[in-house]
């Protein structure tokens, strides 16, 4: 497999076929990324192709101090942020502390967001409530299995924030799917 | 942070038995188990193909732009060394040089500053715009 240096000093020559490869090796990484965070199907391509057109254009400014996947992530990461904010979508900065839940989770009954009784599809529904915040350390943590320093440097944040932001959103989720379970108990 | 509950996702985060309420441990189990799934990536057959004929045209948009500056550039030059020679009278005579030759001092410090500069500005500005 050819290393991250080589490779980009063959795309920064401007050879095509290498950033074809850095395309495949990472394209996963941005879909899931790109994918939690925005709704609209129709705009998750595009951004993930915007997010390596970025890659291509700032390329000769990485400086090999992170891996390249965490830089990656990083724009695909601030990329999303911005069309949340663009569009005016959910996005607000979040509480440090208190009750973190009420503004977010929807009371909604289990029956009402998944008659199929499908737990998966139940869970995958209360992720895509979540804050973007929430989904993007859940999506780093878990998906990526990406350590904390990486995650802090994706989002520009403390890590005390991540790991707050990573037991909160577990702990809602938690809530959640308790309730559903407490009830499929009862019948 | 709830200890109780850290304590339970920590213990589920490495794959061990939590103890505490059965429910809560079950919840947390299943949830663990969704977080681990990888979302479906539906990106089109052709994404690489797409991506790289948008780099291409971008190249070629800018190689065209570059071309149009740079010829702007040197019409101004023109414009300007023009415009310099009938305000200042100036003749075209071999004599010219000779007045230039005894600042080169100045000309070789200019070309040096200017080097400098370049490279202070690929060390410095380039690495802090990281």
């Amino acid at each position: 497999m050819i290393d991250e240096r080589a490779l980009v000093r063959k795309i920064l020559e401007g050879d095509i076929q290498a950033f074809r490869l850095l395309i495949g090796q990472h394209e996963r990484l941005v879909a899931h990324m790109i994918g939690r965070l925005v709704k609209s199907a129709e705009e998750k391509e595009e951004l993930c192709q915007d997010v390596f057109l970025k890659v291509h254009e700032k390329l000769g400014e990485f400086s090999f101090q992170s891996k390249l996947s965490t830089w990656i992530a990083t724009i695909a990461y601030r990329q999303a942020i911005n069309h949340l904010r663009k569009r005016k979508m959910f996005y607000t900065e979040l509480p440090e502390e208190g009750d973190f839940a009420s503004p977010f989770v929807v009371e909604e009954t289990p029956e009402t967001l998944v008659a199929e009784k499908d737990m998966d599809a139940f869970i995958f529904k209360l992720i895509d409530e979540l804050p973007p915040q929430y989904k993007a350390v859940l999506t780093l943590y878990h998906v990526e299995e990406m350590t904390y320093p990486e995650i802090c440097e994706v989002m520009a944040m403390p890590e005390g924030t991540v790991k707050s932001y990573l037991f909160r959103a577990r702990n809602l989720l938690k809530e959640q799917v308790k309730k559903y379970l407490g009830k499929e108990e009862l019948l | 942070m709830n200890k109780q509950e850290e304590e339970i996702q920590k213990k589920i985060d490495a794959g061990l038995k939590p103890l505490g309420e059965e429910l809560d441990v079950r919840a947390y189990e299943e949830v663990f188990l969704r977080l681990r799934k990888r979302p479906e990536t539906p990106l089109s057959t052709n994404f690489a193909d797409k991506i790289i004929a948008r780099v291409i045209e971008r190249n070629r948009r800018s190689a065209s732009r570059d071309f149009v500056w740079f010829g702007l550039g040197a019409f101004m030059l023109v414009i300007a060394c023009i415009v310099a020679v009938v305000m200042t009278g100036f003749q075209f005579k071999l004599g010219f040089l000779k007045d230039i030759s005894s600042y080169f001092g100045l000309f070789a410090f200019g070309i040096v500053f200017i080097l400098v500069l370049n490279r202070l500005d690929k060390k410095l500005v380039l690495r802090k715009s990281e």
